[in-house]
């Protein structure tokens, strides 16, 4: 009675192994030539058992790097402990059609594999197990997810930039400033506010024409970018003029550099085409007092610019 | 005839496994214990021994240590390894050292017995 | 569970380090043979530890490391826990060239992730296989992670607890510093186990000093 109940517990697991749906199972010997080879088997590889059983697993699958499988195989044996690859690290193991045959991106299934070593009751290790999960949907999910959430980052900050420079946009260097404010009221830090254009902008326009124009602000805008630190926030505020917000600076600092960028853009000719384009910019700099609004930070500093272009352009001046 | 045996082990346990092998064995023989190198080497000077069994991984002296001192000393006895650390590598080293043999860790009586006969240690 | 329980007497964990120093011995001689060098084991260093405590050992650990490489494998049954295997770079590519891989052809990458995922798997499995053999226990490994590449040691703590479930007070901890090839690779290994298995453990030491 015992022996039938076990002999039928026996056939009832090999039915298992051989037929479980949802997982590869085959084994190889420690020369790799296969011994086992279930249906999933079968059908993901277009391969019967017959046909595979006595194969050598690189005749079976050429693209799978045989030297990093013998030596899973060589650690089964030897270490006599399982060991996995993910699909994180290797897409696939052992290359098997995509199940999703129509829509999918890749020709291979994602796998999860296993490793392991059976045992002979001396103790020797004589063949190696390899399971083989489809994790082809949870790999394109995840895939798909990391990069929408990529592109929404990407969006969100390109909804923030202006197009042509870089630089932050208007409506975001509004917001920011109102944000500062509130931290510099709050906590008593100095901020400053630095409203910049370029002189005499229509002449250029005029003389060398737009898309010379456009390489000037374009490079008047990475002239300034590059004077500032991380959380300094520069921005294009208009046609041709540039906004400079500079947090926990008090005037003195903000004159200097406002005076390091405006000789830079100063002694750096632009080039397009064949000109050499010379430019000059003129700077106004309002800096926080306790109450004061943001409307009036900017208006402040638009007033120390327009001070600036009056007294001859190319200068800094402090409201 | 009884033989003079010091084990060698930072490990109570370690040692007690050894003793337990010895008296399972039934050689005759009297046994003191040292827990380092060092403690080892005191022992020697008080006592001669036919026969040590030392670890090789011990604090504030290595068992490889160790049998570089016994050598320098021109210990008479035969000194055996017992180990966990089986390399090739390790076995050599020790031999090199003096060592009379190597037994590996999990001990068992059947190891002893055959590695002591087979020094001559024991009939 | 009071503390009382879940601690060992030192008699206890004199057998618990000779079991885990003869476990480690025997998964030193076959990591030489697969990976074909001579591999040094330093004495696993086990104790109890407590929060405050992990937070110190991990941050005091990398202190000799420029960049790690970090995995997570968890293991079940009778034995439970997570291991923690560290890696340097320069180990690393040294691991790789010993093991025959080319060099690293993919630009993005500075460290050779499958080099990574190969030598942790092979050291921590082979231990934890032979720590549960040592004490009669059955282990099932679980499949690893890489939960860190190129790190300053700094972050390692925040790697490995920082973020997670902090319902936990007490783990048994193996430390175990390996050496391969006269020291031109090192890394580390931390063995977690948890409370539970804490229980088995002891009627198994229990066993072993009758």
């Amino acid at each position: 009675m015992n022996s039938n109940k076990s002999s039928d517990t026996i056939n009832l697991a090999a039915d298992i192994v051989m037929n479980i749906p949802t997982v590869g199972l085959f084994a190889v010997d420690t020369r790799l030539n296969i011994v086992l080879w279930n249906r999933f088997m079968e059908i993901h590889s277009q391969l019967s058992a017959n046909e595979a059983i006595g194969k050598n697993i690189s005749e079976i699958f050429p693209d799978t790097d045989i030297n990093w499988l013998s030596r899973k195989i060589k650690g089964a044996v030897i270490l006599k402990t399982v060991s996995y690859s993910s699909w994180r690290d290797k897409p696939f193991v052992f290359f098997l059609s995509n199940p999703r045959a129509i829509t999918s991106d890749e020709e291979f299934m994602y796998q999860d594999c296993s490793f392991w070593p059976l045992k002979e009751t001396s103790g020797t290790i004589t063949y190696v197990c390899i399971s083989i999960h489809d994790v082809t949907e949870i790999a394109c999910t995840q895939k798909l997810i990391e990069s929408v959430t990529e592109e929404a980052v990407r969006n969100e900050e390109l909804s923030n930039r202006d197009g042509l420079t870089g630089l932050y946009n208007r409506r975001y260097f509004d917001n920011q400033i109102i944000n500062e404010l509130n931290r510099a009221d709050l906590y008593g830090w100095d901020m400053c506010l630095m409203m910049t254009d370029i002189d005499h902008f229509k002449a250029i326009n005029d003389t060398y024409g737009h898309q010379a124009g456009d390489e000037v602000l374009r490079v008047v805008g990475l002239i300034i970018a590059q004077q500032l630190r991380a959380i300094d926030i520069p921005c294009r505020y208009g046609g041709e003029e540039f906004g400079l917000l500079l947090p926990r600076v008090e005037s003195s600092q903000a004159i200097n550099i406002g005076q390091r960028i405006r000789q830079k853009v100063s002694d750096t000719p632009i080039h397009y085409m064949e000109h050499d384009i010379p430019v000059t910019i003129s700077i106004g700099i309002s800096a926080f007092k306790k109450n004061t609004s943001h409307e009036a930070l900017i208006r402040s500093a638009d007033n120390a610019l327009y001070c600036a272009k009056n007294n001859g352009r190319n200068q800094v001046v402090m409201s | 005839m009884t033989i003079s045996i010091l084990i060698v082990d930072d490990s109570n346990f370690s040692r007690h496994m050894l003793k337990k092998a010895i008296q399972a064995s039934n050689i005759a023989s009297h046994v003191t214990e040292a827990c380092n190198g060092l403690k080892a080497l005191d022992a020697c000077d008080t006592q001669n021994f036919d026969v040590i069994f030392l670890d090789l991984t011990m604090p504030e002296m290595s068992g490889y240590d160790l049998l570089d001192a016994l050598k320098q000393r021109n210990f008479a006895g035969k000194s055996f390894v017992v180990s966990a650390d089986v390399q090739e590598k390790a076995v050599e080293r020790c031999r090199n050292l003096g060592a009379a043999g190597f037994i590996r860790k999990p001990l068992k009586e059947s190891d002893l017995i055959q590695t002591l006969q087979g020094c001559g240690v024991i009939s | 569970m009071s503390k009382d329980k879940q601690c060992f007497s030192s008699e206890e964990f004199d057998v618990i380090r000779e079991i885990v120093n003869i476990s480690m011995g025997s998964a030193g001689s076959l990591l030489a043979e697969y990976i074909g060098a001579f591999v040094t084991l330093s004495v696993p260093n086990v104790r109890m530890i407590d929060q405050e405590a992990s937070s110190i050992t991990l941050n005091k650990l990398g202190v000799e490391y420029d960049a790690i490489n970090i995995t997570r494998q968890s293991f079940s049954g009778a034995l439970s826990g997570e291991a923690i295997f560290i890696i340097d770079n320069s180990s690393n590519q040294e691991m790789s060239s010993i093991l025959g891989y080319k060099a690293c052809e993919d630009n993005n990458k500075n460290i050779n992730t499958d080099v990574l995922l190969e030598i942790s798997q092979a050291i921590i499995g082979t231990c934890i296989r032979d720590i549960g053999q040592g004490f009669s226990l059955d282990v099932y490994l679980s499949q690893p992670t890489i939960i860190g590449t190129e790190q300053p040691p700094s972050k390692l703590y925040d790697l490995v607890f920082g973020q997670h479930n902090t319902n936990w007070h007490d783990l048994l901890l193996l430390d175990i510093y390996f050496s391969i090839e006269t020291n031109k690779i090192k890394c580390h290994a931390l063995i977690f186990i948890t409370e539970k298995s804490l229980q088995k453990i002891h009627a198994a030491v229990n066993q072993l000093m009758l």
